[in-house]
């Protein structure tokens, strides 16, 4: 019933924030709407994966990507991010990258859209750094021992996305084809593809 | 086009719904064309944002975020505490809409 009452309340506050910016034209509805539609439909791990496909069969683009990420998806032209710098890390068969947000919740919205829920929760975001190996085991992977994990926390101006390694058997798949087998969360370095 | 894309972008492996309710998506929104618009640098919304997922842990991370945004705006001074509190009264005493 508290809670009910809470959300509630948390609904009305920020629909009175939107009728005072609206009223005293900070902002329109329909800009409003647009972002929504942004965030849920066209931005999305999609762009991501976009690029992760690319790194795979274009060894000089990869290079590019892993010197100097944020000036190499320029050419894309993605929206919708406040991404400062970018920095991609390749996962290999010895070093396996996981990023985490230990302050808050940064994270390259122009690349994956909207973080999931459990890399706001407060648990992924202390344990991902201190006990990394089990983390991903409770995620649902596990990595053999000889493989070292890095951990990349975002909480500077820096934003970091996971090359994944190109899953075995795809030799002959289309750029398309590379670019659907791609997730999200192979992207954040829980999973691999 | 728009197909292909929906395909990609929400397989099962990353279904999980975006916005639990709509005025997360809202509240979301206001802050990025906000500061899109420059009523406010990203940077100082990050900031607090920071501050209130630290200030308040138990809470849901988009309640974090409706303080956090609160507060930037107060500090710019485009809105007042009591233009927000009276526009909740108000809008908590009008019939429902829908």
């Amino acid at each position: 019933m508290t809670d009910q009452l809470d959300t509630q309340q948390v609904r009305l506050r920020a629909q009175a924030l939107e009728s005072l910016l609206v009223e005293r034209e900070l902002l329109k509805e329909s800009d409003i709407d647009e972002v929504i539609e942004r965030f849920e439909r066209r931005v999305g791990p999609m762009n991501g994966a976009r690029v992760v496909a690319r790194a795979w069969t274009d060894s000089e683009f990869k290079h590019r990507l892993l010197e100097d990420a944020t000036e190499t998806i320029r050419e894309f032209d993605f929206q919708g991010g406040q991404i400062e710098k970018l920095v991609v890390v390749e996962n290999t068969d010895s070093d396996h990258n996981l990023v985490v947000c230990t302050l808050c919740s940064c994270y390259p919205w122009a690349l994956l859209g909207l973080p999931p829920r459990w890399y706001k929760d407060p648990a992924y975001r202390s344990r991902a750094v201190r006990e990394p190996r089990r983390v991903l085991s409770e995620m649902g992977l596990d990595l053999p021992e000889s493989r070292r994990i890095r951990v990349w926390d975002s909480s500077a101006e820096i934003r970091y996305m996971v090359l994944p390694r190109r899953p075995d058997g795809a030799e002959e798949a289309s750029l398309e084809e590379l670019t659907g087998l791609v997730t999200r969360d192979a992207m954040i370095g829980v999973a691999e593809l | 086009m728009a197909d292909r894309t929906e395909a990609v972008g929400a397989p099962s492996a990353n279904g999980e719904l975006v916005f639990e309710e709509p005025w997360q998506g809202r509240v979301l929104s206001m802050a990025v064309c906000l500061s899109d618009c420059g009523a406010f640098a990203w940077d100082d919304f990050r900031a607090r944002l920071i501050g209130a997922v630290d200030a308040r842990p138990d809470e849901p991370y988009y309640v974090q975020f409706l303080a956090a945004l609160e507060e930037t705006l107060l500090q710019t001074g485009l809105i007042e505490q009591a233009d927000i509190a009276d526009r909740v009264q108000t809008l908590a005493q009008a019939p429902h809409e829908h």
